[in-house]
């Protein structure tokens, strides 16, 4: 015992030393030793460039080149992946773009994604309040919910599918036996309807992030606040609305923000659910409109307007990254 | 002697809020005998809430494990069923897992087999790149350390959709569509978010500890195998689980360049294998559920470092 508190007092003592002692005269002491350094620094320089370079090294590779290919790309036209059948089109593709109707139906369809995902974090925060107050099974809940984020969304929808099927599904039969609907319902085969079971699965899928993150946030929370309010008396609206949530705020920005990123990225679910758009191409998202263009419309691909696309989702997506410098400093509480 | 004095303050921080609460205690009490029974509402509400929500979470996988021991009979008709009234059926399962003809694998088998080999390497291969730059950040000291590092944190600004056409015409020109190369070989170099990870994790490790072995003649590479690597476990499993998952999960990228059915992964053999046994629930059902199971399981297993590895990315 005694020996190893000495240890640590001789410990401190060097280091009070060292920081004690005057700039000038800890360079003047280690002067001699830098120059036996040398060489060695040298070393550690190569071996700085050597590991370091490895990822910079893939990006310019597998990044760099494709996005200045892309901007060749964007203003010609190609007769399928021939680069030889190149011609200078200009502003030609984005136009073609723009102009099609087709293209803001998926822009809208992809506006309805990201409703879905606001849904999902409104969802995850009385979630995420419930269980940070819960005691039994706390544990139980926290791995059951995040279940959902670790599944394949290939499985997920096929899941959906098939309790939303026409025929068979769970979900018409159980209406109808509540006496709810008398006929059942084509649930992924009407246009109206189409969306809001997307929505039912979207949200499914989206609080098991939310939650792990907003659970992490909670209990970093001060509890003292929470002492401090149950002293005065507040309710527990006034605690969530005046503590928690400013507590948390950084959290559910970052959430927002990351959350909406991925929703203008939407594409797998739609995909899988309606290989052909679905009906009346209420399941076609701006990445769905991409990978049609690539692969599926005319018969062939338009690798100059997929690239356009790609631009312009870049755009949108630049624009909610704008949106986020400027959102936090307005919003978001940073304070502790 | 700063720590000393820290921990004395607690200590009378605290003696200060316990007399502060035995003071308090009388009004407390009656205050808490009055909320008592709203107490008690409140929390059966949050229960209800909890286990609804449990439900809506559970109840899907039940209707697909359900589904996929039926007869076929019995999952194609009208009237659904909460259990296999006709009796259990492997059925699903043999379409799934059977081989048609001796020496062959079925769609999803073939397709587990490849994910494996696909997306194992470049996720081992591509934590190593990671960890190595990450270290090289934390601990190395050389010149234009932080103009690389700039560049490492710009990259992740660049949007994969306006690369994914252009890289998909260049691995069209060169030959590397419908091979595995181009889900393969970008990985292995690292990934920014990943660098970025974990360099935080190694700037926590002691520069007096790496200082030590250095002295006792270790070198750099040395250095990164025998002390970085060992005391930074958890964040390199939790980092390689993730990795893998989302390759395992990946749908879009095999979809783009491996649609031939000898080279399908998984995701996409599951579509095949849905298209090929359409309206034959019971093995859809199988198939998605063999799908669904092994991330399921990775992550009830190594659920600690899943939560540890995604709690870090958000609060930067």
């Amino acid at each position: 015992m005694e020996k190893i508190e000495d240890v640590v007092a001789s410990n401190e003592g060097v280091t009070d030393e060292l920081i004690a002692l005057p700039e000038g005269d800890a360079e003047g002491g280690r002067a001699p030793m830098r120059a036996r350094k040398r060489r060695k620094t040298d070393k550690e320089e190569l071996m700085g460039w050597g590991m370091s370079c490895i990822p910079i090294l893939g990006f310019l590779i597998f990044g760099l080149i494709p996005l200045v290919f892309s901007l060749y790309i964007c203003f010609n036209q190609f007769k399928g992946l021939r680069m030889n059948t190149a011609e200078f089109v200009g502003f030609q593709n984005f136009q073609d773009v723009l102009t099609d109707s087709l293209f803001w139906k998926s822009v809208v369809n992809t506006l309805y994604v990201i409703g879905a995902t606001l849904i999902a974090l409104v969802v995850s925060v009385i979630i995420s309040t419930l269980l940070t107050n819960c005691n039994r099974g706390k544990k139980f809940f926290q791995t059951v919910y995040f279940i959902p984020y670790v599944c394949s969304m290939v499985a997920v929808t096929f899941m959906w599918q098939w309790i939303f099927n026409y025929n068979y599904g769970v979900l018409n039969a159980v209406l109808r036996n509540l006496g709810i609907i008398e006929e059942n319902i084509f649930w992924l085969g009407t246009e109206s309807l189409f969306m809001p079971v997307m929505y039912i699965l979207l949200i499914w899928s989206g609080t098991g992030f939310n939650i792990i993150l907003l659970m992490a946030a909670m209990t970093n929370v001060n509890r003292n606040c929470y002492e401090a309010a149950d002293i005065d008396g507040a309710g527990m609206f006034v605690k969530f609305f005046r503590i928690t949530l400013p507590a948390i705020s950084p959290t559910i920005f970052y959430l927002l923000i990351t959350g909406i990123i991925g929703s203008l990225q939407a594409f797998t679910q739609f995909q899988v659910m309606v290989a052909d758009g679905g009906p009346g191409y209420a399941g076609l998202t701006i990445v769905f409109y991409l990978y049609r263009e690539l692969f599926q419309a005319n018969g062939g691909s338009d690798i100059g307007v997929a690239t356009a696309v790609g631009w312009i989702l870049a755009l949108f997506i630049a624009v909610v990254v704008a949106f986020n410098f400027w959102g936090s400093k307005k919003w978001v509480s940073y304070d502790e | 002697m700063n720590n000393e004095e820290l921990f004395e303050n607690t200590v009378e921080e605290a003696a200060a809020v316990q007399g502060g609460e035995a003071v308090l205690e009388a009004p407390r009490k009656i205050r808490k005998m009055s909320a008592n029974s709203t107490n008690i509402a409140k929390k059966i509400v949050m229960y209800i809430i909890l286990v609804l929500f449990t439900l809506w979470i559970l109840v899907p996988f039940y209707i697909v494990i359900v589904t996929s021991f039926k007869k076929w009979d019995e999952a194609n008709s009208t009237n659904f069923t909460w259990w296999p009234t006709m009796g259990f059926s492997f059925e699903g399962y043999a379409q799934v897992f059977e081989k048609p003809i001796a020496n062959a694998y079925t769609a999803i088998m073939t397709g587990f087999l490849n994910t494996l080999w696909i997306i194992i390497p470049p996720t081992l291969l591509g934590l190593f790149t990671s960890a190595l730059a990450a270290y090289a950040f934390a601990k190395l000291r050389f010149r234009g350390k932080n103009v690389l590092f700039g560049i490492l944190l710009a990259t992740m600004m660049i949007p994969g959709m306006v690369t994914m056409v252009p890289a998909f015409t260049i691995y069209d020109i060169i030959g590397w569509r419908g091979t595995p190369l181009p889900l393969m070989i970008p990985g292995m170099f690292g990934a920014a978010a990943c660098v970025f990870y974990l360099r935080q994790f190694f700037t926590g490790i002691p520069t007096e500890t790496l200082e030590a072995a250095k002295l006792d003649g270790l070198g750099y590479v040395g250095i990164f195998f025998w002390i970085m690597v060992p005391l930074s476990k958890p964040a390199l499993i939790a980092q390689g689980v993730l990795g893998f998952v989302g390759g395992y999960n990946d749908y879009f990228g095999p979809l783009l360049y491996l649609t031939s059915p000898p080279l399908q992964t998984l995701q996409i053999a599951l579509t095949t294998f849905v298209n090929q046994y359409s309206a034959n629930w019971p093995s859809i059902m199988a198939g998605t559920l063999v799908a669904l199971l092994p991330t399921v399981i990775i992550y009830i297993v190594a659920q600690k470092y899943f939560i540890e590895g995604i709690a870090a990315s958000g609060l930067k």
